[in-house]
């Protein structure tokens, strides 16, 4: 299964490496591809890559196309998106 | 008894003894695997990023509960080092390009390491110190060099290292170091970083200090003058003793004056801005009072190679935005005999301080210059920018920048990119010719900033690093203060300020001289700021025109500085 969905960023000091570090967490606990593309770029970022995330160099108010594919697609994108509407707890 | 000079990066003073930490020759070269070993070499790969995160992992179980910035470090660089991605990336070049894992590891980590560097957010760009430091970690366990050995000690002392990483720092016992003393690293550094964290004293770039300690000497880190000594005689030692006592009183004192005006018992107005090197420096700068930059050098932008226009602009931008509205006075290039210059001009120069450097390089090589003040006009609708030109020795040099700078304008406008209408353009005053015709070149340009080291240094014929000659570095020389009031006196007539950067500006021993001679705009480091404040409140006007006439009338430069002695003892301590 393949889905996609726009998030954006609402904390304050963008995807920094805490951040970065507890997106990666939650990605590894799925089997699916995650793959975050900030908006007007190509750049396919692995969800599951702390280095790829910190470089994507989101600030505040990016907006990200988030693809899941796989066979817990529809589980990994719910979780993901949940922590974003979070914004990661800060 | 050895000194040196280093860049202050954290205040304070601390007198113990040496231990060196000597780093790793981590040199990767460029090497390839035969395509039968290539298992075998990610194989290998996999281990020693196992190893390197479980190092990590030990390292976080052991720091200190009150150390929590350095335990968010390591944590974040376990979780890079662990990174599938990374690993990915890394197996790919073994399997296709057949590199070392070490050569692989190292150009993938690179490149990582560019891109942050390359980031506007200030906290992104620090990240390239954590890719370093997780490539160091695999490296070491590559090549097998993992061994703490001489990193263990059991009394307090000063860490001398060449460079020192934030998992190095972790994994010293923060209960016994008392001072940092680094060969590289500026103001920004993870050692600056840290040694503020831990409030202890630190001296960055201190070039080849490290490799004239074996360890167990006397040190005095001096983190307010940047001077590290090796050894002291007694007197010396003495001395720190008691400016050690003083400075902790002192500053304990100042925090509550940062808010002041910087104003004389008589009411006059004096602006005090900061010096800096890094935009990360500018909220530092504004903590201890600082009303704008008064001088951004931009060097460092050159260490890695020539910058493009997009870098200049990133980082204009980040100080300029962190400024919120204050002034940001950007020096353009102003490169000495360095590296990076001998690779510019493309040829050995006999005395690279009458050579082909700054404005003159500039002139040399006009794109560098133009991508620098392309950057610097882009910027000014965000706040008060002003361009300032270093190293002029004729009115045709600042005729020719001028011309220069509006040929960039009309270009940037032929583009449609905004600019602010106004963006004044100044000269550094470090040549004495041009202190000399000062009346004349202050009618070309918007205003003057002395640079004292310079002046000293070209006035006097002294290269104040060389230890023979040290000693005739005077800027309280009759001719150089003659120099300087011709030049606040031109700039007085002519309407345009007249501000004075050198680090003569930063010690309190001048602070009333110079407001005697007319100046009203002070640019320091910032942790100077509050100790010249302090001076400027104490100070009547009409008794600082006294003082200076009394220097200007001296013959020598120790009479003047008897003068100042007698004047500034028991307004702030012993600094001298």
């Amino acid at each position: 299964m393949e889905l996609e969905r726009w998030v954006e960023i609402a904390n304050k000091y963008g995807l920094h490496a805490r951040v970065a570090t507890e997106l990666v967490k939650v990605a590894q606990a799925y089997d699916s591809n995650i793959t975050l593309t900030r908006e007007g770029t190509e750049d396919a970022v692995d969800g599951k890559s702390i280095l790829g995330l910190m470089s994507m160099g989101a600030e505040t108010g990016a907006r990200l196309l988030l693809r899941v594919a796989g066979a817990d697609a529809e589980q990994a994108m719910e979780a993901v998106v949940e922590m974003f509407q979070r914004t990661f707890d800060e | 008894m050895v000194s040196k000079r280093g860049i202050a990066v954290s205040p304070g003073i601390s007198i113990s003894t040496a231990v060196v930490l000597r780093p790793d020759d981590l040199r990767i070269r460029r090497r390839y695997v035969a395509a039968a070993k290539v298992d075998e070499e990610v194989e290998r790969l996999d281990g020693a990023i196992e190893a390197a995160a479980q190092e990590l992992e030990r390292d976080v179980c052991g720091i200190q509960e009150d150390f929590e910035i350095v335990r968010q470090v390591l944590e974040t660089h376990r979780d890079m080092i662990r990174d599938p991605g990374l690993l990915r990336d890394v197996v790919a070049r073994i399997q296709e390009k057949k590199n070392s894992a070490e050569y692989a590891v190292s150009i993938v980590l690179q490149g990582h390491r560019r891109r942050f560097e390359q980031m506007e957010s200030e906290y992104l760009a620090d990240r390239a110190h954590d890719v370093q430091d997780i490539e160091r970690k695999i490296l070491r366990q590559l090549l097998g060099k993992t061994g703490d050995a001489g990193r263990n000690f059991d009394e307090p002392c000063v860490v001398i290292a060449r460079d020192l990483t934030p998992s190095e720092a972790a994994s010293l016992d923060k209960t016994l170091v008392q001072g940092f003393a680094v060969d590289v690293g500026g103001r920004t550094s993870h050692t600056a970083i840290l040694a503020r964290a831990m409030q202890i004293p630190a001296v960055v770039g201190l070039r080849d200090l490290s490799a004239s300690v074996v360890g167990g000497e006397k040190v005095i880190i001096d983190g307010y003058s940047g001077e590290v000594i090796i050894d002291p005689d007694e007197a010396t030692l003495e001395k720190y003793e008691r400016k050690s006592e003083w400075s902790h009183q002192f500053y304990r004192s100042l925090q509550e004056e940062v808010r002041w005006p910087a104003e004389t018992v008589d009411g006059y107005e004096i602006t005090l801005s900061a010096n800096i090197e890094f935009p990360e420096e500018v909220n530092a700068a504004l903590e201890w009072g600082a009303s704008g930059i008064g001088l951004y050098r931009t060097e460092f932008l050159y260490e890695q190679g020539i910058p493009d226009e997009d870098l200049h602009l990133k980082t204009y931008r980040r100080a300029i935005k962190a400024l919120k509205g204050r002034q940001l006075v950007i020096r353009t290039l102003d490169a000495g005999a360095d590296k990076f210059h001998a690779e510019a001009v493309g040829f050995h120069e006999p005395n690279p301080f009458l050579g082909c450097r700054s404005i003159r390089l500039c002139f040399e090589q006009p794109d560098l210059f133009r991508a620098q003040i392309r950057a610097a006009l882009r910027v000014s609708p965000l706040g008060p920018v002003k361009v300032m030109i270093p190293m002029v020795a004729t009115l045709e040099e600042v005729r020719r920048s001028r011309a220069l700078i509006d040929d960039v304008r009309a270009e940037l406008e032929a583009e449609g990119v905004e600019i602010a209408p106004r963006v004044p353009v100044g000269i550094m005053v470090e040549v004495p010719s041009i202190a000399l015709m000062a009346d004349r070149v202050a009618k070309e340009v918007d205003f003057f900033s002395i640079g004292t080291n310079d002046l000293v240094q070209y006035c006097l014929a002294v290269d104040r690093v060389n230890e023979k000659v040290a000693h005739l570095y005077q800027p309280a020389h009759p001719a150089i203060l003659s120099l300087m009031k011709l030049v606040i006196d031109a700039g007085a007539r002519a309407g345009i300020p007249v501000s004075l950067c050198g680090e003569m500006c930063s010690e309190p021993i001048y602070t009333v001289l110079l407001l005697g001679l007319g100046l009203r705009h002070f640019s320091v480091s910032p942790i100077a700021i509050p100790t010249v404040k302090r001076v400027i409140r104490q100070v009547c006007m009409r008794e600082a025109f006294e003082i200076a006439d009394e220097c200007l009338a001296c013959g020598q430069a120790e009479e003047a500085l008897e003068i100042l002695q007698s004047r500034v003892r028991g307004l702030v301590p012993d600094f001298s």
